[in-house]
């Protein structure tokens, strides 16, 4: 394990996984530094899921191999696990037991508890402690599990895609919750959702896979920042063709009601100059863009290239 | 251990629910004993039905929670919040099934509960008190504790295999058919190889055997489980994959184990002799036939046709063996094989290594005699209270008749296992037929036919009665003379007679008193007798007059062997005591001038004379053979004496080589 290793909360080196011949994730590699936000964001489909099981011990990559802490995740899960928080895609438990047994078995588990954090947190989600978990509606069982992977107190927390059938009332209360995690403790988090709103407010760090290849990983203010759409209205002389057209490289370019709309993904000051003095790109003007319309722009029917 | 300790606690605290039921279900058996119109007792059947219902119920939970604790969640992908958690996947593996296990056998304990405090149920169990045999279907081990282990061991398996075949079922994989194809070959594997133990009455084999395989598969069955879990864990294909290689590599290694040993058990040589138990020479010739037990295999008693100058062997699957027959000259050796069809089997022994052939000729029932004709082309066959004689080359049936008694009746009710039949020429074949009065025909005879082939006239040439007691008949090579000796009360009578006729040529010892008798091989014939201080070999000429007579002293029994050299006679002498057999020595004796000589101490002639009467065998490779105590084959040098092992046994001293054992084709 290098220094640099040491930093790396958890980091996917060409990891590949195959189920029969369907390739779920290729060649995937990035790393998540200790006490950031990752989302990895992805359609469905994308293998998001897949590399989140391999990350946590249960399925072999056919190649590559995930690391937490510097350890291998498949050969050391039991013990790597004291250190993860998990709340799965579809939050699953023993379906006759409570939330109240539940965490007394976790407490049996870990080696340190916060058995009054998820009595707080179980309270303020409303989540009933002696009801069965198979009982629970689907929000409360993702609340309990995060009230259970908060309760271990974990310096990586693994959420995959928590916010799934949630309505906007639980999952505000998730995302706050997780904020103050974040404040008290600096928990390093490893998020996927489709709730790009609320992974944009937390996330520092982006990673976007599209059909099992990661189109993107950086921070999120660098994508944000060289993402833009470029908006100008029509003339006679279309700039589409254009050198400076071809200099802003657009993702992008569709017909807009007044005008025409790009997305550029390589956004600079100079391109955009030129481009809003070329003959027949009248009124063009650059505006940012949310982490959903680079989303959409790179995992949509049209886009593609990061 | 910790995440092991927590999901025992929390599959057992899941499941408190089964406790109270089993609790009920221990009140039921007062409830069946006070119904009206038991037959039994209310203490029995209070037992019996808590017992019944103990065993089922922890078997029917063994196989219920065997295929659901694991196999339901790892389909409906609910084993992931363990992986999720700090847990090896031994420890979920291990804590599941150990709570099938407890919940299992602790609610056969809770359901024997109640029982048991009212002075019954386990209580009776263990002491073995519940021995009534009043009720028929309610019977105990006879080791509590052992049954007690095996129970256990019986619930491991299942619940072991409703995983399995839950987790199987469960994945509805296509190599579902590559897992059934397996199973077929593994069990064909192990059928195979359990027939063959079987074929040879290897049943002690064949128990360890299976009890091996039982173990192994349990092993197997809790093995590839384990490793469902622990590789597969959450993925289904990976957990099937794991599942399968893990179950049918453990089973493959433990049918490929078993073959290995049944072949092992099975294949055997004379050098596997432990101690030889039974021994036949031919007559003419350097093969003999011996039988006895097998080192490491205590079932098995092979037979083998062994030839002590050059070792060859040939294994005999012989059902009879006191009905080897040798031909005359040794060229060929004839017996019966099969255990539901029974057919006659013929060595050529002129081949260095010979082959048994088939015949094609079967026998019916359990009462036979085979005889070859002096140049071994020839088989006569008694069976079924017909004479067929075939001539083997080509199989073809010569002649045949029917043996009828006096009265015309077949079959004749003559004691099968004393009666002897000889092939002494080519074209004829002679029948002793003994009616003892043991088989409650009062007084005894002996009837003596003779069976022309070339006529296929079956002719009763002479008969010999008013015998009592126990009878004993042995004719000559030729079937011209013939020894009768009876035993009654004690009292021993002994005559050489007309062997066509049955008339009388000599009494044999003083009176007739002899006790042993056998021919010689020149034509005379050799009797000993006589009291416990002062006993006397006789030996007479083929016309029966007494030619010398040899003191043997203080010997209390004597047994006939070979002669080593014209003239000259080994016999067995030992004192009278109790197991005689074991206190033998070879002695030489001069034919002619009855003068005797300790050959070597501690060993019998193989081709001793156990039988009141037989056949002295002549000069040849064979007539230097003698048994050790110890089991071993021996060849010794008549000169010193000096014995050269050819089978070593490892009979210890104690140990009984001779009881219910057969020595020459005679029943001893």
């Amino acid at each position: 394990m290098s220094s640099h290793d040491g930093q790396k909360a958890l980091h996917f080196d060409h990891v590949s996984v195959r189920y029969g011949k369907t390739t779920a994730a290729e060649a995937v590699s990035f790393a998540v530094p200790k006490g950031s936000v990752f989302a990895l964001l992805g359609r469905n489909g994308a293998g998001k899921s897949s590399l989140i099981r391999c990350l946590l011990g249960q399925r072999r990559p056919q190649e590559g191999a995930a690391t937490i802490f510097g350890e291998d995740a498949w050969s050391n899960r039991a013990r790597l696990m004291a250190r993860l928080g998990v709340v799965p895609e579809e939050p699953d438990a023993p379906p006759d037991m409570t939330a109240r047994q539940l965490a007394a078995f976790c407490s049996r588990l870990y080696p340190s508890w916060d058995g009054k954090g998820v009595e707080t947190r179980l309270r303020r989600f409303a989540v009933p402690g002696d009801v069965p978990f198979a009982r629970l509606s689907k929000g409360q069982k993702g609340q309990l599990a995060l009230a259970l992977a908060l309760g271990s107190l974990p310096e990586l927390l693994v959420l995959d895609d928590p916010t799934l059938g949630l309505d906007v009332v639980a999952r505000k209360a998730l995302f706050e919750e997780l904020v103050d995690e974040l404040a008290e403790r600096g928990t390093t988090v490893l998020l996927t959702s489709h709730d790009l709103a609320g992974v944009e407010a937390m996330a520092d760090r982006v990673g976007i896979l599209k059909e099992g290849r990661l189109l993107v990983d950086e921070p999120l203010d660098d994508l944000k920042a060289r993402f833009r759409r470029v908006s100008f209205g029509q003339s006679d002389v279309t700039p589409h063709g254009s050198d400076a057209m071809k200099a802003l490289d657009p993702l992008a370019l569709k017909q807009a009601s007044w005008g025409m709309e790009a997305v550029v993904s390589g956004f600079s000051e100079e391109a955009f100059a030129r481009f809003a003095e070329a003959p027949g790109a009248s009124d063009a003007e650059a505006s940012p863009l949310s982490l959903e319309e680079i989303f959409i722009a790179l995992c949509g029917e049209e886009g593609g290239r990061p | 251990m910790r995440g092991f300790t927590a999901v025992l606690s929390r599959e057992l605290g899941l499941r408190k629910a089964i406790w109270a039921a089993a609790l009920v279900a221990g009140l039921l058996p007062f409830l069946l004993a006070a119904l009206p119109g038991m037959t039994y007792g209310y203490a029995e059947v209070r037992d019996a039905s808590a017992l019944a219902i103990a065993v089922g119920a922890g078997e029917l939970l063994a196989l219920v929670l065997g295929a659901t604790v694991l196999g339901r969640e790892l389909a409906e992908r609910r084993l992931s919040f363990d992986f999720a958690r700090p847990i090896g996947g031994l420890a979920i593996w291990a804590g599941r099934m150990g709570a099938v296990l407890i919940l299992s056998l602790g609610s056969a304990l809770v359901i024997l509960l109640p029982a048991t405090l009212a002075g019954g149920g386990l209580v009776t169990l263990l002491t073995g008190a519940t021995a009534r045999p009043e009720i028929p279907w309610y019977w105990p081990p006879p080791s509590p504790l052992g049954m007690i282990l095996l129970y256990v061991l019986n619930v491991l398996f299942l619940a072991a295999l409703a995983h399995v075949l839950g987790a199987l079922g469960r994945s509805r994989s296509p190599w579902l058919l590559l897992d059934a194809a397996i199973l077929v070959a593994i069990g064909l594997v192990v059928f195979l190889a359990g027939r063959g133990l079987y074929r040879q009455n290897a049943f002690f084999g064949l128990a360890a055997g299976a009890l091996g395989c039982a173990l192994l598969l349990v092993t197997a069955l809790l093995a590839a489980g384990a490793a469902q879990v622990t590789r597969g864990r959450t993925d289904a294909r990976a957990g099937h994959r794991a599942l399968s290689a893990t179950l049918w590599s453990l089973c493959a290694v433990g049918a490929l184990g078993f073959a290995g040993y049944a072949r092992w058990y099975t294949h055997l040589s004379p050098a596997d002799l432990a101690d030889i138990q039974f021994a036949k020479v031919s007559p003419g010739g350097q093969w003999i036939y011996v039988g006895g037990g097998a080192r490491h295999r205590s079932d098995l008693s092979p037979d083998f046709l062994y030839n002590p100058t050059t070792g060859a062997s040939l294994r005999l699957n012989i059902q009879w063996r006191e009905e080897l027959a040798f031909s005359k000259d040794g060229s060929r050796a004839a017996w019966v094989e099969g255990r539901d069809r029974r057919e006659i089997m013929t060595a050529g022994l002129g081949a260095a290594q010979p082959l048994a052939t088939k015949t094609g000729i079967e026998v019916a029932g359990l009462d036979w005699r085979l005889a070859l004709s002096p140049s071994g082309r020839r088989l006569a066959v008694l069976s079924d209270g017909t004479l067929s004689v075939y001539e083997l080359a080509g199989e073809k049936l010569l002649a045949s008749a029917r043996v009828l008694n006096r009265n015309g009746e077949n079959p004749p009710n003559e004691v099968f296992w004393k009666s002897r039949m000889l092939f002494p020429d080519e074209g004829h074949v002679a029948l002793f037929g003994v009616l003892s009065p043991e088989a409650k025909q009062s007084p005894g005879s002996v009837t003596i036919r003779r069976f022309d082939v070339a006529s296929r006239k079956l002719e009763t040439t002479g008969e010999i009665g008013g015998l009592t007691g126990y009878i004993f008949v042995t004719p000559d090579r030729t079937g011209s003379r013939l020894i009768v000796s009876q035993v009654d009360g004690g009292h021993w009578t002994t005559s050489l007679r007309d062997g066509i006729t049955g008339a009388l040529i000599t009494p044999l010892g003083p009176d007739g008193h002899a006790i042993r008798a056998a021919f010689l091989p020149e034509g005379g014939v050799v009797a000993w007798g006589g009291s416990k201080k002062k006993s006397n070999l006789w030996f007479y000429g083929d016309d029966g007059a007494l030619k010398a007579t040899a003191n043997l002293g203080d010997i209390g029994e004597v047994v006939f062997g070979s002669e080593p050299a014209p003239g000259e006679l080994f016999v067995g002498t030992g004192p009278a005591v109790k197991e005689w057999y074991r206190h033998l020595s070879l002695v030489s004796v001069e034919c002619a001038t009855g003068s005797s000589r300790l050959v070597a101490a501690g060993l019998a002639p193989l081709s001793g004379t156990w039988w009141p009467s037989g056949q002295v065998l002549p000069t040849g490779p064979a007539a230097f053979l003698a048994l050790a105590p110890d089991g071993s084959l021996v060849r010794v040098d008549p000169a010193t004496g000096r014995e050269t092992v050819l089978i070593q046994g490892t009979l210890k001293p104690k140990e009984s080589r001779f009881s219910g054992l057969s020595f020459s084709g005679q029943r001893f």
